[in-house]
Order: structure tokens, then C-alpha cells, then sequence
């Protein structure tokens, strides 16, 4: 009797602690949403998410970007607009609101879309950059998707104490970036290529040990680790169960359950110096063993527009993109989509362009002239005199040079 | 699993709850499965590698209690120690000791040893070093006739691998663990509330002071060279109280979750910063692994009883295999080394010096935390030769680097918030000031209502103001 009496209290003493835990947590969630704190922390900790509400309702058309939007050339550029900027002059009585966020991908833009009332966003226009390469392990297992990750928590609608907490435990993709790196050089070392596409080398760490072995001390420290570089960047197969066309698939949904038009566009990469490192042709004219790589990026866009085309999604093909000349990307030993003034403006007259025509606006006022604005080296660093950038095409042509000689 | 993830707090009361459903003669095949499974988590191919230490070590303990020769018990307890400490070398050590030489390139190119390579270089497997130091001084008691064999190796494994203490410590031992883990036990709301009282604590040191820290710290040791003298000394200032709150609050997070199933676990920290002198820092820091070097490294090469020389020897030498046990690089060498060296001049010569007023006590206390403050640059720099930069940073002989990134107007400096430093406030007046017995008894012993602020504001400070930054534990990678 006298145990069950105490048994009783015990429990009761639970449930009323419960309670009272369940009450105070309750509470804390009203006081942190109702003293802006949880603002003040989503400024902080999202400031995309804190740019994508005001996004959204201010603007028709949203152009939502990674660093492509906004990268500038310190050698090249006297012009620093995004794409999204080149987009608005182009469209003087439309409203282009841009988001933009380094290493963003298909995947937290889809969150970010998702969070997005139907009312908010119903009716408007979202042109959306794919780089092709963020399809590749690169990308995937970048050393700053635990940051943006981090941010991505707040595109939900959980409780926001809830939200709060995940960040402070870390509850989301949080390995950092020596376990990246990690699982990019496994991919590397194990993914084996395709034979389809009779790539001599089994996997791309193989295809790298290769080209030094080929040209040993021919080859310019520069070049080899360009060319490794290109080969790690490029040299995957995208397929239907890429997460990032998954992703895509499902940003192709959401914009017509939700009533918006969506646009892809195709960034183009910088294929010019894929090919003069790998391109090269054989006598028969065609690509020579050991120089696929132009392949596998052919590949991929061509599975990418297949794949828009069978969602019968609008999109714009950029890849070929006449301007996108290898001067003309910022980083000029390393594969990344950073454009100077003059690819940025003429992605953004293509978007112009299809834009328009879907309103039936008038384009005649942009004509077919193409500027070739001449390459005035000089050293225009400002603001940042750490940036030196030569550009590797000189080196390249003197590396093959010397292969003729 | 970390013990500040949500996994974790989903996996505590699953196995707890099931754990105490079970018959009693079977719970210890739950806790081991648990066990396992909490390892595993990270990565499979680390819970194959303690299942082979464990069977191993237990195999060789069982020989070694087996026979009566001498040569042939030392033979095996060697066999042990020698294959506990290749797979540490192995796993811990082998990219380190290697390099970017031939032979690096050479496993790393063909695809039977690539994966060495790739582990080494990227990944440590979680704990190694805790749990074979576990495992090697079962063996060596078992040697020394202190301890019995196990005769059930799967028991044993148990012993190596309980979740509670398995990646961080305590370094505890055979004698003091393994007869609590097959002890029939009903749960004790006493130690289910002491358990959640030591846990609630450690998690908000962890993530409330040390992972807030941690940002501070991270701002400083990525470009440390901008920043000047006073961010410099801020900056060892709060990686001292991260590294402290940061494994104290884990150590008190896996006595916590011990307590639970009724398991006490050793203490692994006592007040550091109140010791006077260097030698007694390390009786009040990481105790497990103190004593551990101890009694396995320090006594065994003479210890104290053969005058000062083999004293010295001996101190250095503890020193510098702890170094290495904190890391395998260069700055881990030195962080041991210096604190052998600090340990000798306090014990010659500083320790004398001073009255034993309170005064004398509290200038004794100040410089021996100043003292592991500056070691712990070598323990944090990225390399060692930031690590000498910061020091030259540390006593004004470096100007800062006069760089100033686009849109600054000025030079960075180091922000520490109002709310960072209040945590660490009372963290550090709880633990060194006001609390004499542990937090949990101490706990118990305040009033209801003054209990239960305690508890609202740790939850409070745990749930709303938690570090944004992810940091494992520090401890972890070791």
C-alpha cells in the first residue's frame, strides 16, 4: 500500500515536472519569436533567407544564383553588375530582385522555394542558374556545405526554438571539410568512367597520374595541377539519380504546383581552356586517347538539356556561349563558372531575350553586334591587392609549342 | 554519435528504456550491441577495428594469466601492447610519419592500400587512443597478477567499448569498470536525477561556453597574423576555457549518461585552475589519462625514486608521448615538451618560490594557468610555425599584417559577446568557486525552486544561445 502510495507520488511528480518542462519550452519559443531574437538570429545565421521574403515580394522577376551572379574580374572588369543587375537594364519597367549566395545549389534553392507561400510567389518569375558542375563530386561534397547547410535550416517552418536548438547541435550535414575532401578523393580514386566513353584511364586520380607520366618534366607544374584540376572538376557522368537533378526535378514541380515560371539557364564553363588542355585532335580528327574530357562535359549538358526538355521546363542553353572566351573567366587555373562584365552582360541579355519573347516584348533593339573589348592588362587589383591572376593561356600555347618542337 | 547531436538524445532513452526491460543476465548483450552501434555510426570499419583490439588484447591477457614463465607472459603482454600500439601507429600516426614521400604516393596509387592512406590523411577513427589505452592496461594489470582475466572475450569487449566513456574517457580501468557493468541494478531515481543534473551541465559547458568560444578562437588561429596584441592574448584567453569546458562538459555528459545505467565513472577533472604549480595541474586535468601515464609510463622508468636525472627523463618522456598522444603533428610534440619542460621548472624551481598566504596562493594559482595558457598556442596553431608567430604576437615582437580586405576600413579585431562571457561567468564561479562537491550532488542540495532556475537557465542557455559553428569535441580526434 504504502509503495504504491510512493510509486503514485513518483509519478505524478513526473508528469507534473513534464508539464511544466513542456510549458516553460513553450513559452521560451513565444518570448524568442516575439522579442526578435529568433530575427536577429536568422539575420545572423540566414541572411539569405532574411533577403528571400523581401525577394519575393518586391520583385517579378527573381534571379536566384551562386557565385556566378556576382564574380568580377580585377584584371578585366570596369563594370562590377551581376547578371542579375545586367538583367535589370535590359528590363527598365520590370522588377528584378536577385538572390544570391556563393556555393548555393539546386538543393537549398528547392528548400528555400519550398518554405515560399503560394500567394507570395504565384505568378512570378524565377530564372535559375545550373552550373553543370555543381552535378560533380566537387560540388557534392564541397567543404562549405556544412555552412550552407547551417543556413538552410531556417527555410522551414518548425517551431522557431526548434530551429535554434538543430543549429546549436548541429543537426544537419555537418561534416566538415577534411571529411569532404575525404569523400571527393574516394569518388576520385574508385568511381570508375563509363566505357562508353573510351576513356583510357579508369578513374580520375588514374587519369592524373597518367598526364604526368605522359609528359614528365615537359609539363609545367602550373599546367599539371590545371589539368588535374579540370580532370577532378569535370570528369563525372551525370545520371538519373544525380541528387542534383533530383533536386532540379523537383524545383520543376514545386514552381508549378506553386503557379511560378520557371527558367533555367545552362552557365557555360570555361571549355576553351578544357580544350586546349585536353581537346587536342589526332590525325584522324578525332579527339585523341587520354584528351576526353571535352566528352564527359558534352555528355552532361546534353543529359541536362534532355532532361529540361522532357520536363518541358523552359531553359536557356549558355554552354556554348560565343563570348566565353578563357580570358574572360576570373580564375584562370582553376575550373570555377566567374565571369568578367562581358560573359555576366551577355547571359543576361539571353535571359533578356527569352524573357521578352514570352511577353511579347520588343528585343530589335539589341543587335547581333558582339563587343570585343580588347584584354588591357593592367594591375586594376583594387580593392584586393592580394589577387594576382595572370592568365595561363600564354602557358599553355608555350606548353604545346614545346610538345611540337 | 556526438553527445550533443540529436542522434544521441534519441538513442540514450532507447537504450535505456530497452535496457531495463531486458532480463538482467542479458542486459550487458543490449549495452554491448549499443555500444557497438554508437561507433559504428561514424563508420563501420572503426567498430571492426576495436572488436580486433579487444579480442586480441583479451586473447593475450589470457595467456599471459595462463602461464608462470616469466619470458612467455612478457612475451605476450608485449604481443598485446606491441599490436595495440601498430594499429594506433597505423591509423593515427602512418600519414604523419610519412609525409609526401615516395611511399606515400606509392600506397596511395594502387587500390589495396590506397584506403590507408585515404584514412590517415582524412579521417582518424573516433576514440582509438582512448580505448587502446584502455585495453592496454587490462593487459598490463593482468601482467602485474592486479587484475583477473576476463574468461568471456565477449564481456570483455564490453569493457572496451561502453558508449559512455568509449571516445573521450575516462580512461578507466578494468578493475573499477568492468565489475559495474554486469552488477544487477534497478534504476535509482537518485542517479536518474544526478545522471540528468551531470549531463544538463556538461551539455551546456559544451555548447553554450565552449562551442561559443570555439568561434572566437576560429576568427583568430584562420589569419591569426592580422590581428594584434590584446586579440592575441583574447584569443588564448578563451581557447584555454574551450578546451577545459569543452571536455569537461563531455566528460561530465558521459558520467551523466553512465549514471544512468548505474555506472560511476571516474572523475576526469578537479578544479584545474586552482592548482599552484604544474605537477599538480596534471592531477587535476584529464586525471584518467594522468594517472594512466602514471602508472604505466612514469613509475616503470624510475618515476621519483631515482633522483633527479631519471626524474626528469621521466617527466619528459611522459610529456612527450602525451604530446604525441594528442596528435600526430609537429605542434602536438611541442605542446607536450613544453609542458615537461614547465612541469620541471615549477617542480626545481618556481614551485619554492612564493609565501603560502593568500596571496602567495592566488599569484601561484594566476601564473600556472597563464603558464598552460601559452602551451596551448602549439595545441591550437594550424602549424608550428604559426604557432611561433603567435607567441612573437603574444609579446608585441609582430606587427600585424597591414593587409586590409575589400570594403574595411580597418583592421579586424576580436569581438568577445556579452553573453559569451557572462556563460563563461558562471561556469567558471560554479565550477571553481561555489561548487564543492560535484555539480550533480550540488544540484541536489539547493532548494526546489532555486534547482529548477538552474535547470530552465541551462536549458535556456543550451537551446537558445548554443554555438552556431560545429565543433566536435576536441578530445574526439584524439
Amino acid at each position: 500500500m504504502n509503495q504504491n502510495k510512493v510509486l503514485n507520488k513518483g509519478i505524478l511528480g513526473l508528469i507534473i515536472r513534464c508539464v511544466f518542462v513542456l510549458l516553460f519550452l513553450v513559452g521560451l519559443n513565444l518570448t524568442y519569436v516575439k522579442t526578435g531574437l529568433f530575427e536577429k538570429d536568422t539575420r545572423q545565421y540566414s541572411r539569405v533567407k532574411y533577403r528571400i521574403d523581401s525577394a519575393f515580394s518586391g520583385g517579378d522577376i527573381i534571379y536566384l544564383g551562386e557565385s556566378s551572379n556576382t564574380s568580377f574580374n580585377p584584371w578585366t572588369d570596369t563594370l562590377n553588375q551581376s547578371i542579375g543587375d545586367f538583367l535589370q537594364l535590359y528590363l527598365p519597367d520590370t522588377k528584378v530582385e536577385q538572390v544570391t549566395h556563393e556555393g548555393y545549389h539546386p538543393g537549398l534553392f528547392k528548400k528555400m522555394l519550398n518554405l515560399l507561400d503560394d500567394g507570395l510567389i504565384s505568378g512570378k518569375t524565377i530564372v535559375l542558374g545550373v552550373n553543370i558542375r555543381t552535378c560533380g563530386p566537387s560540388a557534392m561534397y564541397n567543404g562549405n556545405e556544412a555552412s550552407n547547410q547551417r543556413e538552410a535550416l531556417f527555410y522551414s517552418r518548425r517551431p522557431a526554438l526548434l530551429t535554434r536548438a538543430f543549429m546549436g547541435l548541429h543537426y544537419y550535414d555537418n561534416r566538415n571539410g577534411k571529411e569532404m575532401e575525404g569523400v571527393k578523393f574516394k569518388y576520385w580514386r574508385t568511381r570508375a568512367f563509363d566505357k562508353s566513353f573510351e576513356c583510357q584511364y579508369p578513374t580520375a586520380l588514374n587519369w592524373i597520374d597518367g598526364i604526368a607520366k605522359i609528359y614528365g618534366d615537359s609539363l609545367p607544374q602550373e599546367i599539371k595541377d590545371m589539368c588535374g584540376a579540370y580532370v577532378k572538376e569535370f570528369s563525372f557522368v551525370i545520371d538519373e539519380e544525380n541528387p542534383r537533378v533530383q533536386d532540379l526535378k523537383e524545383i520543376v514541380e514545386l514552381c508549378k504546383q506553386k503557379g511560378v515560371k520557371l527558367l533555367f539557364h545552362i552557365l557555360p564553363p570555361n571549355r576553351e581552356h578544357a580544350g586546349m588542355l585536353f581537346g587536342r585532335l589526332g590525325k584522324d580528327g578525332t579527339i585523341e586517347k587520354g584528351n576526353e574530357l571535352l566528352k564527359f562535359m558534352d555528355y552532361n549538358h546534353d543529359f541536362l538539356v534532355a532532361k529540361f526538355k522532357s520536363w518541358k521546363v523552359d531553359f536557356i542553353d549558355n554552354y556554348v556561349l560565343s563570348e566565353a572566351k578563357s580570358h574572360r573567366f576570373t580564375d584562370q587555373w582553376y575550373p570555377t563558372e566567374h565571369y568578367d562584365a562581358v560573359i555576366r552582360r551577355n547571359i543576361a541579355e539571353s535571359i533578356f531575350k527569352s524573357v521578352a519573347f514570352k511577353n511579347g516584348k520588343d528585343t530589335s533593339f539589341i543587335s547581333q553586334r558582339r563587343h570585343d573589348v580588347s584584354l588591357k592588362l593592367k594591375r586594376n587589383n583594387w580593392p584586393n591587392e592580394s589577387i594576382i591572376m595572370p592568365l595561363s593561356e600564354p602557358l599553355i600555347r608555350k606548353w604545346h609549342q614545346n610538345l611540337k618542337n | 554519435m556526438l553527445f550533443n547531436s540529436i542522434e544521441f538524445w534519441l538513442f540514450l532513452p532507447i537504450v535505456w528504456v530497452v535496457y531495463f526491460l531486458m532480463p538482467f543476465k542479458t542486459r550487458w548483450i543490449w549495452l554491448l550491441l549499443a555500444s557497438y552501434f554508437f561507433y559504428g555510426f561514424w563508420k563501420i570499419e572503426f567498430a571492426g577495428l576495436m572488436l580486433l583490439t579487444s579480442l586480441i588484447d583479451w586473447y593475450c591477457a589470457k595467456r599471459v594469466s595462463q602461464s608462470e614463465i616469466k619470458k612467455v607472459r612478457l612475451f605476450w603482454m608485449w604481443l598485446a601492447v606491441g599490436t595495440d600500439l601498430a594499429m594506433l601507429f597505423m591509423f593515427k600516426y602512418f600519414d604523419f610519419a610519412l609525409g609526401n614521400t615516395p611511399i606515400s604516393s606509392y600506397l596511395y596509387s594502387h587500390d589495396a592500400t590506397a584506403w590507408i592512406i585515404e584514412l590517415g590523411k582524412y579521417t582518424i577513427p573516433a576514440g582509438i587512443s582512448f580505448y587502446t589505452f584502455q585495453s592496454i592496461s587490462y593487459v598490463v594489470d593482468v601482467y602485474r597478477g592486479s587484475e583477473k582475466p576476463e574468461p568471456n572475450p565477449i564481456k570483455f569487449m564490453l569493457f572496451v567499448s561502453f558508449f559512455p566513456q568509449l571516445v573521450a574517457g575516462p580512461i578507466e580501468r578494468f578493475g573499477l569498470l568492468h565489475g559495474q557493468l554486469f552488477k544487477d541494478y534497478f534504476p535509482k531515481l537518485e542517479d536518474l536525477k544526478n545522471g540528468f543534473r551531470l549531463m544538463l551541465f556538461g551539455l551546456f559547458l559544451k555548447v553554450g561556453v565552449a562551442d561559443n568560444l570555439a568561434g572566437i578562437v576560429d576568427v583568430f588561429y584562420a589569419d591569426s597574423a592580422k590581428f594584434g596584441l590584446l586579440d592575441t592574448w583574447l584569443a588564448a584567453f578563451s581557447f584555454t576555457f574551450q578546451v577545459y569546458y569543452d571536455f569537461f562538459g563531455y566528460s561530465l555528459l558521459a558520467q551523466g549518461s553512465a549514471l544512468l545505467f548505474g555506472i560511476n565513472l571516474m572523475d576526469n577533472f578537479n578544479k584545474p585552475f586552482h592548482a599552484g604549480s604544474i605537477p599538480e595541474f596534471w592531477q587535476r586535468w584529464h586525471i584518467s589519462l594522468s594517472t594512466w601515464f602514471r602508472d604505466y609510463i612514469f613509475i616503470p622508468v624510475g618515476g621519483n625514486k631515482h633522483g633527479k636525472l631519471v626524474l626528469s627523463l621521466a617527466v619528459m618522456l611522459v610529456f612527450f608521448t602525451s604530446g604525441l598522444w594528442h596528435g600526430a603533428n609537429s605542434t602536438m610534440i611541442y605542446f607536450g615538451l613544453s609542458q615537461g619542460i614547465l612541469y620541471l621548472i615549477d617542480r626545481f624551481v618556481i614551485g619554492r618560490i612564493g609565501s603560502e598566504n593568500a596571496v602567495g596562493l592566488f599569484l601561484r594559482r594566476v601564473k600556472t594557468a597563464v603558464f598552460f595558457m601559452i602551451t596551448l598556442v602549439f595545441f591550437r596553431s594550424n602549424t608550428l610555425d604559426q604557432s611561433f608567430d603567435v607567441y612573437q604576437q603574444l609579446f608585441g615582437y609582430h606587427e600585424k599584417e597591414n593587409v586590409l580586405e575589400p570594403g574595411l576600413t580597418s583592421l579586424p579585431n576580436l569581438e568577445m559577446p556579452m553573453y559569451i562571457l557572462v556563460f563563461l561567468g558562471i561556469a567558471f564561479v560554479l565550477d571553481h568557486l561555489v561548487m564543492k562537491v560535484r555539480v550533480d550532488k550540488w544540484m541536489g542540495q539547493q532548494s526546489l525552486i532555486f534547482r529548477w532556475v538552474i535547470y530552465v537557465g541551462l536549458i535556456s542557455a543550451v537551446l537558445l544561445k548554443g554555438g552556431a559553428v560545429n565543433h566536435p569535441f576536441v578530445y574526439f580526434q584524439f
